[in-house]
């Protein structure tokens, strides 16, 4: 007797065509990120990066209230809401930000990247990270 | 050839995530799939890539003719 699987309705597949420029470009995007990534394998495969890609140029428009409230609710971690300087994504496959504060540092959970936070703002180009920044510790201390 | 559309590749996604990406496509006058590919463009342009692909085209070239001039 076949079991039954669970199977989620609610995703739905896309199957497109790519240039192959763009696949090579993205596979050792994913080799490099992998590489340096602190929490191992950061990216599995092209579809996660495309995935990851689509949701960092969607943030703006459709997720911020969401992450929001799940970094409330996660508040042990203190995540920063902002792009990495490095790999340009927001948000990790989790809807999760990538970028992870560790002291006066932040560190990238995707591609591995390193620096200060006072200096994100001005690396920043017009997304106002620190006034985001600002938000989420509110929001942060508010929940405890 | 690089050009080509040449890779066929599945990516899953949201109910939500679908929807706010036709919206974004209807937006910018393109179909699903080329308002991806475009995305995924500009975030290779961002990252730099197209850049540093040009200077290792160049460096290659100038390898190349040195070599035949030698």
């Amino acid at each position: 007797m076949k079991k039954p699987q669970l199977v989620n309705l609610k995703n739905k597949s896309f199957t497109m065509s790519l240039r192959q420029q763009h696949y090579d470009q993205l596979i050792s995007l994913m080799k490099e990120y992998n590489s340096k990534s602190p929490i191992g394998r950061s990216v599995s495969s092209v579809q996660e990066l495309i995935r990851l890609i689509i949701k960092t140029y969607l943030y703006n428009s459709e997720n911020r209230e969401k992450v929001r409230e799940r970094i409330v609710g996660f508040f042990e971690v203190n995540f920063i809401l902002g792009e990495c300087p490095n790999c340009k994504l927001i948000l990790d496959c989790t809807d999760f930000p990538v970028l992870v504060q560790r002291g006066e540092n932040w560190k990238c959970h995707v591609c591995g990247a390193t620096g200060l936070i006072n200096d994100l703002g001005c690396l920043d180009e017009g997304r106002e990270i620190s006034s985001v920044l600002r938000d989420v510790s509110g929001a942060t201390t508010r929940s405890e | 050839m690089a050009n080509e559309l040449t890779e066929m590749i599945s990516v899953v996604f949201s109910v939500e995530q679908v929807r706010a990406m036709k919206y974004e496509a209807d937006r910018d006058n393109r179909k699903l799939g080329n308002w991806i590919r475009t995305t995924i463009d500009r975030h290779l342009e961002a990252l730099g890539t197209y850049e540093k692909l040009r200077i290792e085209d160049q460096a290659r070239e100038e390898a190349a003719a040195s070599q035949s001039q030698e």
